[in-house]
């Protein structure tokens, strides 16, 4: 049991106090009993868990051929925690995953964004780009002629959504954003406002709360 | 003195079998690794390389188009395949300032000397190849008759006598002690490779090679000489003959050194828990840092050849070899009854046993690797000096004082 540990041991106030006088050598006292530092006998139990596993993986494997020989592989039970991506998405994906963005849009399909540059600010990546323009209607004052995200340098915090005043940007949970060229991954204005997320979301959950409307 | 054309061709057979097994256990075993890390840790593994195949596809307009399915990956088999390709076409880069020489001549040290190793390693029972064709099913077949005349004439003396010939490239005396030699040269190869390569995390890993080599050695060579004391003998295919019984195999006579001779193994061969010389968490990868392109795959190659080789010579010492438990020259002996099996059975079974074991305990190899935690520096150092050390020569004093008193008897 290490002593400096042991809560009999009164604690000390000061290190000083606890090492005046006489040559302090900072011991790491092992815990473990006779047993355990013999090391074959634990390192036995450590290969045993590891193997049971690796043979129910197996036997689940000979299950899973006997789905397959019978054309059911989908309803097998699985081993593996783990999915094959491309082809499998995992079900349980959390509905407030950040992902790529969308652009909101008013009734008559112009973008609810006012260019005032609250997200472009707030973005800690500096990946958002915005030109204002000036709308003909003053009541609104003005919209982004131009409006990029780099999805590439996006680090998907969501700041830009929390930020927004007119809830015009929003992270989806789709998170498909990968591509071969980097210049296809500058998703402009109108990509956003008009991409269709591949699951439609019902209900948008804001992790940050409701944002203000109106 | 005429050549002994028989004896050649038995060679031959036999060098073609090592290399052939070595170099495809070796290829397999990257694979295995991969794919039991995966299984052991419920996830899927590598599977993504696939051979294109051509199947029938309805087209969109009516009638028959070929399309390439990407289904025939072989559950990630290819990806050995792909990982040798990829290793022999990538850039052969050569840092400047390296020792050219040693830098070049290092991966060879280290490839040949895991592939030598093999050579005194018994992998089958003997053979009499005059014999081979005999038993129940195919006296009967008259066919055969001229290829087992010209086998009795080719493998004969010459006055009529049959020979044997044993599965084993060398039949050396010294038997282990070339294997000691042999695998204590291949630190050559890691202290080369770190010196020659201009970097200091190549030197550390070099160096760190060398002592643990040198710490592991001792305890490597003792730890099987009380084996030794009791075959009376050092050469392998002896010590396998008498493993006939199963109450000779070492695993029964000395279970308690088969876990030092496969710790001090698995640290000669630079494998995590013992990694200190490759170190990726600390010396980027150690005394290979420099090393691109085969270079680097011949190293990583005679690491998993290694892991076969030391699967061989432990099945060699402490499980019977090529035995099988009851399998005699004749067939198997069950006490008083007697299951009578052809020649070309038994060696057969022989071979297939002995490929089980080496599987086995590569695979028990690789299930240690991806268990246990790595070693820090000084535990591995304790280990091998202040525990493996003592623990085997006191092993060995215990086995001499036993060995004594029942040869007096």
């Amino acid at each position: 049991m290490n002593p400096l540990l042991n809560p009999k041991l009164p604690e000390p106030a000061y290190k000083e106090e606890f090492t005046a006088g006489r040559l302090f050598t900072y011991r790491n006292p092992s815990d473990l009993t006779l047993w355990e530092r013999l090391y074959v006998p634990e390192v036995l139990r450590g290969l045993s868990i590891t193997g049971s596993i690796f043979f129910k993986n197996m036997g689940l494997w000979l299950v899973w051929l006997g789905y397959w020989a019978r054309g059911r592989a989908n309803e097998a039970p699985r081993g593996a925690v783990t999915v094959y991506y491309p082809e499998e998405e995992r079900p349980d994906m959390t509905k407030v995953n950040r992902g790529k963005h969308i652009l909101t849009q008013r009734l008559n399909g112009e973008p609810q964004c006012v260019a005032c540059y609250m997200c472009a600010t707030a973005c800690p990546a500096w990946c958002i780009h915005i030109d204002a323009g000036e709308h003909p209607d003053p009541a609104i004052e003005k919209y982004p002629v131009r409006f990029d995200i780099e999805i590439d340098k996006c680090i998907f915090c969501g700041y830009c959504e929390e930020a927004c005043p007119v809830d015009a940007i929003r992270l989806t949970t789709d998170y498909h954003t990968v591509d071969y060229l980097r210049e296809r991954m500058v998703y402009d204005r109108d990509y956003l406002l008009s991409w269709n997320p591949t699951k439609v979301q019902q209900e948008h959950v804001y992790p940050g709360g409701e944002p203000r409307r109106g | 003195m005429t050549l002994d054309w028989a004896f050649l061709l038995i060679t031959a057979v036999n060098l073609v079998a090592v290399i052939g097994l070595l170099l495809n256990l070796g290829g397999v075993l990257t694979w295995v690794e991969r794919k039991q890390a995966a299984v052991m840790a419920n996830r899927i593994g590598a599977n993504r390389c696939y051979i294109p195949v051509p199947v029938p596809a309805k087209a969109p307009g009516g009638g028959w188009k070929v399309r390439w399915s990407k289904r025939f990956t072989l559950v990630g088999l290819f990806h050995a395949i792909a990982d040798g390709m990829k290793m022999l076409t990538k850039e052969d880069y050569t840092p400047p300032f390296v020792n050219r020489f040693i830098y070049n001549l290092a991966p060879f040290i280290a490839f040949v000397t895991v592939f030598a190793t093999f050579a005194v390693i018994p992998f089958g029972g003997p053979v009499e190849p005059a014999r081979l064709l005999d038993g129940p099913l195919l006296s009967g077949i008259g066919a055969l008759d001229g290829a087992r005349a010209w086998l009795a004439g080719f493998f004969g003396d010459g006055s009529g006598a049959a020979r044997t010939f044993r599965l084993q490239l060398a039949d050396l005396d010294i038997g282990v002690l070339y294997v000691f030699a042999v695998s204590g040269t291949g630190v050559f190869a890691a202290a080369l490779a770190g010196w020659s390569s201009n970097n200091k995390f190549s030197l550390l890993g070099g160096l760190r090679a060398s002592a643990q080599m040198i710490s592991y050695e001792v305890a490597l060579g003792l730890s099987v000489i009380g084996l030794f004391l009791i075959h009376g003998t050092v050469d392998l295919g002896r010590i396998v003959d008498q493993q006939q019984s199963l109450w000779m195999w070492g695993i029964v006579l000395q279970p308690h050194m088969f876990f030092l001779f496969l710790a001090a193994n698995i640290a000669e061969n630079k494998r995590i828990p013992f990694d200190m010389p490759e170190g990726e968490s600390e010396l980027v990868a150690g005394y290979f840092t420099e090393y691109s392109a085969m270079k680097m795959g011949m190293f990583m190659m005679s690491e998993f050849v290694a892991i076969a080789v030391i699967a061989g010579l432990v099945t060699t010492l402490f499980f019977g070899g090529y035995h099988v438990p009851f399998l005699y020259d004749d067939g198997f002996h069950f006490g008083e009854s007697v299951v009578p099996l052809s020649h070309l059975t038994v060696v057969v079974l022989r071979l297939a046993s002995f490929t089980l074991k080496v599987l086995v305990l590569c695979w028990f190899q690789i299930l240690i690797r991806w268990t246990l935690p790595k070693f820090r520096y000084d535990q591995v150092m304790r280990l091998g000096w202040k525990m493996l050390l003592p623990i085997s020569l006191a092993n060995l004093v215990l086995t001499a004082g036993i060995a004594q008193i029942v040869n007096a008897r």
